[in-house]
């Protein structure tokens, strides 16, 4: 492992101190789960200093906000998000989304911020290779083997996928994060968070956080009744792998009438892939499975597969003909 | 006062100091007044790179030296001796080096030692010995669900933690708590049965033939 130093401020405003005296050498370090890999495999751009955030007291919890939403506190476990019952009643979607994550060892030290801000787990940047991601101008994952972590949606300099599951899940419930800067707190829809392969600081990233900012919450509103979601992976394994293809849907519903809909994918693409047109030729419709072909026909009509995954359109749109379906019988 | 490039370096962060106290304002409104002084700039504490601490591994007290990467398992196996528990893939992908820290299994391969400092460890040590086995080992003999045994003093502890939070799970609890441990020899079916009727044993239904 890259040797470290380690920082334990007791405060937010300490964190932010000391992460801009050290500039991008620094970093959050929150579970660590994905850190930890990046630094045992020694990539350049791993941070050095980590400033370990758990001592801060009051980042870690879930409770309602009293008008029907829910806050939840950026260092809580994955874990505890699944095991949540607050959380099972309300958003029963991004329950389901997390017991989908990593495997149960790891939910029990990872984080939701860090699972939003965690780096793409393409193999040749987790590998090591000074590609864009890692301070050279070369992305191998456009040329070489792309058929698993990278995007078929198209690209800038780097083609890998944003690999989070909860920033997908969270989108169909309009949530926001808060963000501790230096000049105080802002707030981003997780739409503004992650717009993926961004450059910030000098270094491609897919969230827009600067080196010396802090995610501190993330809100969801209150779910309107007549709300349904849905989410769905698709993987090698029911462990441990990541979304080759992932869905995250939800629909407005007024009797069967869908009034507004959210249609999310994950891990085809280097941010949560919004489909809009499919969103705007569901609302108005009446919900059942009549809709299906229209709508896969209307879908990622501007796919831009590379060598190896066209696959993961086909894995798409199976998942929007499931998540229809699964919607239109409960 | 000496110049050295380290204060000079400390001191270059008053300026990054001076922007922070605007946060200050932000996160804790009211309370900003009250507060006492801003620490200075040069009271950044200094960072951690090597430290000696005790762990509480399966109720007994160790104290160890360790430096800010050294992992959990290095600090169980390697510098206590305890080696019971394997580390096989070093990368949170297979479970073989699983402990409980404070009830709940994690991977000690992917988790700093500094993080276990003050909580309780348990390891397969903590489980039974030759003389003293616990009976989630001993049906796990009977049933021949170790064979090479690389895996199962991860997943005997995992196995632990699920019979103690539910004496009695079913199958697809007992896949899903597991679900964390690969056995590359395979013995899945075996394991999974192990700790059903580990459950039973535990419970006073059944007895270990
Ligand atoms: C084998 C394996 C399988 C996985 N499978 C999945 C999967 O299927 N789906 C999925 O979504 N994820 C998956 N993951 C990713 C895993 O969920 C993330 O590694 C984890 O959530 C990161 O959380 P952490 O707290 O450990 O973050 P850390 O490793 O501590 O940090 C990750 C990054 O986020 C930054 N960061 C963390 N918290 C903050 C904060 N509050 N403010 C600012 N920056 C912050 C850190 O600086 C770092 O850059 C997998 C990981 C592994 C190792
Ligand atoms: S896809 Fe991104 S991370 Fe992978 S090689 Fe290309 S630039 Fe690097
Ligand atoms: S050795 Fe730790 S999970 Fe494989
Ligand atoms: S018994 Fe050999 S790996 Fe499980």
């Amino acid at each position: 492992m890259k040797p470290i130093s380690v920082y334990r401020p007791s405060s937010v405003e300490e964190a932010i101190q000391i992460l801009s005296l050290h500039g991008t050498q620094a970093g959050v370090y929150a579970g660590g789960t994905d850190l930890l890999i990046q630094l045992k495999n020694r990539i350049e751009a791993a941070p050095t200093f980590l400033v370990d955030i758990k001592k801060i007291d009051g980042l870690r919890y879930i409770k309602e906000d009293g008008q029907g939403g829910v806050q939840i506190g950026a260092l809580t476990k994955l874990a505890e998000l699944a095991e949540s019952d607050l959380l099972a009643k309300r958003y029963p979607m991004l329950v389901d989304a997390v017991q989908h994550i990593s495997s149960p060892e790891l939910r029990n030290a990872s984080t939701i911020g860090g699972d939003m801000l965690q780096q793409v787990w393409c193999q040749y940047l987790r590998g090591g290779y000074s590609c864009y991601r890692n301070g050279g101008y070369i992305c191998y994952g456009a040329i070489g083997d792309n058929s698993y972590y990278h995007s078929a949606m198209g690209g800038r300099l780097c083609y890998a996928v944003y690999p989070g599951d909860i920033a997908t899940a969270l989108i169909p419930h309009d949530a926001k994060v808060k963000v501790a800067t230096p000049f105080g707190m802002k707030e981003l829809t997780i739409e503004q968070l992650v717009p993926g392969d961004m450059m910030v600081d000098g270094r491609l990233q897919s969230h827009v956080l600067r080196f010396n900012e802090i995610l501190t919450e993330v809100t969801i509103p209150a779910p309107k009744a007549g709300f349904k979601a849905s989410f769905e992976k698709l993987r090698p394994r029911g462990v441990w792998d990541f979304a080759m293809a992932s869905l995250a849907m939800g629909l407005q519903l007024q009797a069967n009438t869908i009034e507004d809909a959210r249609v999310v994918f994950g891990g085809i693409a280097g941010k949560p892939w919004r489909e809009t047109a499919v969103e705007n030729f569901l609302k108005g419709k009446t919900l059942s499975t009549d809709l299906t072909r229209q709508a896969l026909a209307m879908a990622l009509t501007n796919a831009a597969p590379l060598k190896y995954n066209a696959t993961k359109i086909d894995m798409a749109k199976g998942l929007l003909a499931s998540g229809i379906a699964k919607l239109a019988a409960v | 006062m000496e110049y050295s490039r380290r204060n000079f370096i400390k001191a270059a962060g008053v300026g990054a100091v001076a922007v922070t106290t605007t946060v200050s304002a932000v996160v804790s409104g009211a309370e900003v007044a009250a507060a006492a002084p801003k620490p200075s700039p040069l009271a950044i504490p200094d960072a951690m790179n090597r430290e000696t601490n005790t762990f509480n591994i399966n109720g007994k007290n160790y104290r160890a030296e360790y430096e800010a990467r050294t992992t959990l398992w290095e600090v169980i196996a390697v510098k206590l001796g305890l080696t019971g528990t394997n580390r096989s893939c070093n990368r949170a992908s297979c479970g073989a080096c699983s402990v409980l820290i404070d009830g709940r299994p994690f991977y000690s391969c992917h988790t700093l030692a500094m993080e276990a400092v003050g909580k309780k460890i348990f390891t397969v040590e903590g489980l039974g010995d030759e003389k003293n086995l616990h009976p989630l080992q001993r049906v796990a003999h009977l049933y021949s669900a170790a064979e090479c045994g690389f895996c199962t003093p991860g997943w005997e502890v995992t196995a632990k933690a699920l019979l103690d939070k539910n004496p009695n799970p079913t199958v697809e609890q007992v896949k899903a708590a597991l679900s964390g441990h690969i056995c590359r020899c395979a013995a899945y079916a075996a394991i999974v049965r192990t700790v059903i009727d580990t459950g039973k044993v535990l419970r006073g239904e059944a007895e270990i033939a």
